[in-house]
């Protein structure tokens, strides 16, 4: 018997959008950075429009995709910088869940794009120092590390909020129809 | 770019919530709060800093007065010649160590954070 599988239209748009996010994750993480466990998130920019575009399934799908086919890319599957990555990444799209829940109660005054990635990336990272604060590195001088960290996120959610705006505003209709 | 209400109460919220991270975790609490005066390396005595008091120690050469005043500590004279532990003046963080090693007495703060963890000499 064979096994057919015919992808639908949110299929491709998944893994077309997934396909960009991988990209972005895969280059973003040959940059060099001052602190580990900071870096600038970039492919949260493509959840985010794909969240905007075709709601919140489509985006963590986006989301997950992005972390596992990256990891296997990268070479981390599985190992501690994947466990961060995955969790902080499962915390993010429930803050983005959430932003969702909160912006159906209200018609106007939305939670607007340029907040939910601050939100997201401070999400992120709560999440990531809370687990290596808890499994790998018990120790107390590790605080002393936090604000600069969720400073580094709150810096780079909001410039990715920025870039995220922008980008779309100018390409709504072509996201939207998946010719990315 | 304009930031709707919420993202304005967002903003507000995530720039409050990372500052008071970095009150809660950086402020240095390292205030000293009793005295522990060592003298011949054997006899210790713990006062209050915060009980305004001179006293004189008698060791190996002669007395080192010492006085406590308003969570400071300080050598007012001492019998030695180089008087460093004078010349050191108030002492006033957890942790801090000052030392008149002819007469073999010490003032050694603690209390508050340490600065820290061991001095050598």
């Amino acid at each position: 018997m064979l096994l057919k599988i015919t992808p639908d239209r949110e299929d491709v748009v998944i893994a077309r959008f997934a396909a960009l996010a991988i990209g972005i994750h895969v280059l973003e993480s040959l940059l060099p950075s001052p602190v580990p466990g900071i870096k600038p998130g970039f492919a949260n920019i493509i959840t985010l429009l794909v969240f905007m575009a075709y709601g919140f399934s489509a985006a963590s799908w986006v989301s997950i995709l992005r972390v596992v086919v990256g990891s296997l890319i990268v070479g981390t599957f599985l190992s501690p910088t994947f466990v961060l990555s995955f969790s902080g990444a499962i915390v993010s799209l429930l803050m983005l869940y959430w932003c969702d829940r909160f912006n159906r109660l209200f018609a106007v005054d939305k939670l607007s794009i340029f907040s939910l990635a601050i939100l997201m990336s401070m999400a992120h990272m709560a999440t990531q120092f809370l687990i290596v604060y808890v499994f790998f590195i018990p120790h107390k001088a590790l605080l002393d590390i936090l604000p600069v960290m969720m400073t580094a996120a709150l810096v780079f959610g909001a410039i990715n909020g920025v870039i995220a705006r922008k980008v779309h505003k100018a390409h709504e209709v072509r996201i939207k129809s998946g010719t990315s | 770019m304009r930031l709707t209400w919420a993202d304005k109460v967002v903003l507000i919220l995530c720039v409050l919530l990372t500052a008071s991270l970095y009150w809660g975790l950086w402020r240095a609490d390292d205030e000293a709060r009793e005295v522990e005066i060592i003298v011949d390396g054997e006899k210790n005595y713990i006062l209050d800093l915060f009980e305004n008091k001179r006293l004189s120690v008698k060791g190996k050469l002669g007395e080192s007065v010492i006085e406590i005043k308003d969570g400071q500590a300080r050598f007012i004279s001492s019998p030695c010649n180089t008087s460093f532990c004078v010349r050191s003046g108030w002492q006033n963080h957890g942790g801090d160590f000052v030392a008149c090693l002819p007469n073999s007495v010490s003032l050694h703060l603690v209390g508050g954070s340490k600065l820290y963890d061991a001095i050598n000499f």
